[in-house]
């Protein structure tokens, strides 16, 4: 397995883990989404880091060097379609709060779905890396 | 899964004509991973014509002593 690919199946973990974090708090404790968001945010960024950390301490050759140009394809294409999951998202989020001007619910909608467009990019990197491109 | 594309290459015998070059060891040399070679060998990715010519210059052959087009 590729660098690129472990690190998109770690970073794909943490993403769903942090985001289960993020609906545990809103849907079963009732924490209203400013709130929520933070340690959401603070949970993502830190976890990230420390998995690129360790990834890179048991690879460092290969985290040293740069992605090559089928990499960089998969990761283009990758991008490409993780960005017509959050477009759905938004559009989604904003066609809801047209109908029930409820900001709340629209930032939860929004977030949502920038955690499924994250996911949606990691698993089409690993798709793609598999099947090459 | 994609369409493969219609190029072939002899990159596998021409690796193993040279000492038996690991694939690891020609990604490094012509500045791809691992995985794009094996990508290249089993005709799933078609390298960039930097890359293609890389490997043919790495080998001492021509590019089209590499690499084949296929079909129409």
């Amino acid at each position: 397995m590729s660098f690129r690919e472990k690190s998109a199946w770690v970073m794909a973990a943490v993403l769903l883990a942090v985001g289960a974090f993020y609906v545990k708090l809103v849907a079963v404790d009732g924490v209203p989404p400013q709130a929520a968001a933070i340690p959401f945010v603070l949970f993502s960024v830190v976890l990230s880091v420390v998995a690129q950390i360790v990834l890179a301490i048991a690879s460092p050759k290969e985290a040293a060097s740069p992605a090559d140009e089928r990499e960089r394809l998969v990761i283009d294409k990758a991008g490409h379609f993780s960005s017509y999951v959050l477009a759905v998202g938004v559009l989604t989020g904003l066609g809801h709060f047209m109908l029930s001007a409820d900001g709340g619910r629209m930032f939860h909608i929004v977030l949502t779905c920038l955690i499924l467009s994250q996911l949606a990019e990691y698993g089409a990197q690993i798709f793609l890396l598999r099947r090459s491109v | 899964m994609g369409k493969r594309p219609p190029i072939t290459n002899r990159v596998r015998e021409l690796r193993e004509a040279h000492d038996t070059m690991s694939q690891a060891a020609l990604g490094e040399a012509v500045g791809v991973t691992r995985q794009t070679i094996i990508a290249i060998e089993q005709g799933r990715y078609s390298p960039s014509l930097e890359t293609a010519f890389r490997i043919a210059r790495l080998f001492g052959v021509g590019l089209e002593d590499v690499f084949g087009w296929e079909g129409e």
